[in-house]
């Protein structure tokens, strides 16, 4: 919600009169966010839709569906393969567009001029990182369909974790890599007057507010740049980029999976540490319902060519696995729903779960009903391509 | 004279990236405990500013009741190993966390009672801490490393284990020690057992300890509160008057009170 068109005293008058705050949102929603509303803390989610969508807005331009290219060879001693990545990738934009060469299908999303953010996931450190070899093979291919380097802008929420995981300008040369929260070259997390510079990155204009107070102590701040009931969105994608192409990594979180929606979501908001316990669901569907990231991720790719099934979303080695696969969609309810399934049926072969309980992804039916994406999977157009 | 006074502050809290202190205790290891290694960085998370390390994953350890930890990457000798040692609130919660993030356990070096490596992690459980060694390339030196490491740090720590024992009353303490998975409150049991997330449904205030075997599940369940376990069994429709006078076996499960708010549930698999 950009913050000029309703000021604080006004919300709080809109949260509590309910049912005109109900108003914005779909009527197929009406039922569900009602139920949620009973036991959970209310969120500005009705003013989301006060900004009208355009055509680029989630799910994109192809709803629905989702194509995964599957390589056995894409992973050599537990190390990503650039080369086969790349191969796939190809492959998965040639299809999900349906055009016949690969610059082509790269510019149906993007142009050149335009900034475009490519948000990864470092957050569990260098062993469950957005592998540089699907990085990279985005990286070569947009720059081959025209897109200039200086152009692209690696980001995510954490600078440190980015350079942590080589996110960095000697291993990207040209290319742009930021972070909301950051450090200085002297490991501070704050200039000279004491201020965060994370504040810096952060514009109030647009935030998620949540009735959950995030109260954190001197040592957790710099992670969540604000507390209080308002998470707002970083600048990079508000201000500094044009489009987005989200890419995540597969894992699984708990029962539930960490995909294109929760890294988009997390990944794009400060003061999240109040939003992990009671709202997961909500965060995860209701942020990318907001314009900043719902009409500028134009495409999602997600990194399955390792992931974990079980620990997730922290990197503990013995779940971590070799999927080999990489999925695209315009559509990121629809991906992650695929998603799951390739985790679920890892997590019953390893006999933690008998069966997969789609159903308990409460998260994708909310953001159906939020007109983000495609969640039954009756209706969804998968493709599969074997490329061993 | 203040400016002067900032700038060793700026470079400690800088060069650690946080502000947190370890307690006394701690059993931080230095290059004098593991000669020929380089200790390249450490970083201190405490409380809430876990999130900070692993994000959501800081859940899981907050619910269990977490303290400390300290995350150090060690150069060791010329191969890289991140060494993560917890303080949980108590050695019932350390083994808590360890129960859940163990996993077919190929190698279980003598260094503690709860150990588990795998290629390229080894799990510990001391004391109140979890330990957690991870190296890059999965080789049998690293292994070798890895223990050499995992002894440097548990010879710092003279607390006593978890006792499990009062959970399974008679039953061989080596197949709980073992195999045991115990379960603190909801995102326990997701990450250590989900597919008895349903059984336990909306229930926070509770440990279970959980041994599996071929066709069986057995629980033993130690509620906080006589609150607690009265809901508990009302959830299941099952009668509190005969769990208390010697239990009731019913078709695929059988319930018996082991002592106050403290029950044990047989379950068979379907």
């Amino acid at each position: 919600m950009k913050g000029k068109s309703i000021n604080r005293r006004r919300f709080f008058t809109l949260m509590g009169a309910g049912g005109a705050a109900m108003a914005a949102i779909p009527a197929s929603a009406i039922s569900l966010h009602t139920l949620q509303t009973k036991t959970k803390p209310g969120t500005n989610i009705s003013d989301a839709a006060k900004n009208p969508r355009s055509s680029t807005s989630m799910p994109g331009l192809f709803p629905g569906k989702v194509v995964i290219a599957k390589n056995t060879k894409s992973v050599v001693n537990d190390e990503p393969v650039e080369s086969v990545a790349y191969m796939m990738l190809s492959q998965l934009l040639l299809e999900l567009t349906g055009v016949d060469n690969i610059k082509q299908a790269w510019r149906t999303f993007v142009s050149p001029g335009e900034k475009i953010g490519l948000k990864v996931n470092p957050v569990a450190g260098k062993l469950l990182s957005t592998s540089h070899a699907v990085v990279k093979s985005v990286v070569k291919q947009l720059t081959e369909s025209g897109i200039d380097k200086k152009d692209i802008i690696i980001w995510d929420r954490r600078e440190m974790e980015l350079t942590d995981t080589g996110f960095t300008k000697d291993n990207y040369p040209g290319i742009t890599i930021r972070g909301t929260e950051l450090q200085d070259e002297k490991g501070s997390f704050t200039d000279s007057e004491g201020r965060l510079y994370g504040e810096r990155n952060i514009d109030k204009e647009w935030y998620y507010w949540a009735d959950v107070d995030g109260e954190y102590d001197a040592e957790t701040m710099p992670y969540m740049v604000n507390g209080g009931k308002f998470s707002y969105f970083t600048k990079i994608v508000t201000q500094e980029v044009d489009k987005i192409i989200n890419i995540p990594i597969l894992k699984n979180a708990g029962g539930s999976i960490t995909n294109a929606m929760k890294n988009l979501a997390y990944g794009s908001v400060s003061n999240t540490g109040r939003l992990h316990a009671s709202l997961w669901n909500e965060t995860s569907a209701e942020v990318c319902a907001f314009a900043p990231l719902r009409d500028k991720v134009v495409l999602n790719i997600c990194d399955g060519l390792r992931g974990c099934y079980n620990g997730g979303p922290a990197a503990n080695p013995q779940f971590i696995c070799n999927f080999n696969v990489l999925l695209a969609s315009t559509d990121p309810v629809a991906m992650d729903r695929i998603g799951y399934d390739i985790i679920a049926e890892k997590r019953i072969a390893e006999g933690l779960i008998k069966t997969a309980s789609p159903e308990s992804l409460t998260f994708l039916a909310m953001a159906t009903s939020l007109g983000l994406g495609v969640s039954d999977k009756s209706k969804i157009d998968l493709k599969m391509f074997d490329m061993s | 004279m203040l400016k002067y006074l900032c700038v060793p502050v700026i470079l400690i809290f800088g060069f650690t990236g946080c502000f947190a202190q370890l307690p006394d205790g701690f059993p931080s290891i230095h290059k004098s405990d593991l000669p020929g290694s380089e200790f390249l960085s450490s970083r201190v998370f405490n409380g809430t500013s876990l999130y900070g390390y692993i994000d959501g994953g800081a859940e899981l350890y907050l619910e269990y009741g977490f303290s400390v930890v300290s995350v150090s990457e060690i150069e060791y000798p010329g191969r890289r190993y991140k060494t993560e040692i917890y303080k949980m609130s108590g050695p019932e919660e350390a083994f808590g966390i360890f129960s859940v993030m163990r996993n077919n356990c190929p190698g279980r070096p003598d260094i503690s009672e709860f150990t588990c490596q795998t290629k390229y992690q080894l799990q510990i459980c001391k004391g109140s801490f979890y330990i957690s060694i991870i190296n890059r390339t999965g080789t049998g030196t690293d292994s070798i490393a890895s223990i050499e490491i995992g002894k440097a740090i548990t010879a710092k720590i003279i607390e006593r284990n978890a006792d499990l024992s009062s959970y399974f009353p008679g039953m061989p303490l080596e197949n709980i020690k073992r195999n045991c998975i115990l379960a603190k409150g909801r995102l326990g049991i997701v990450n250590g057992t989900p597919d008895l997330e349903d059984f336990f449904q909306e229930m926070t205030d509770y440990s279970a300890a959980i041994l599996k075997s071929e066709g069986r599940r057995v629980l033993s369940v130690k509620f906080r509160s006589k609150e607690s376990y009265k809901k508990f069994i009302e959830s299941h429709n099952w009668n509190e008057k005969s769990i208390e006078n010697g239990g009731i076996n019913l078709p695929g499960e059988s319930i018996r009170k082991i002592a106050e708010n403290h029950l044990q549930v047989e379950l068979l698999n379907h």
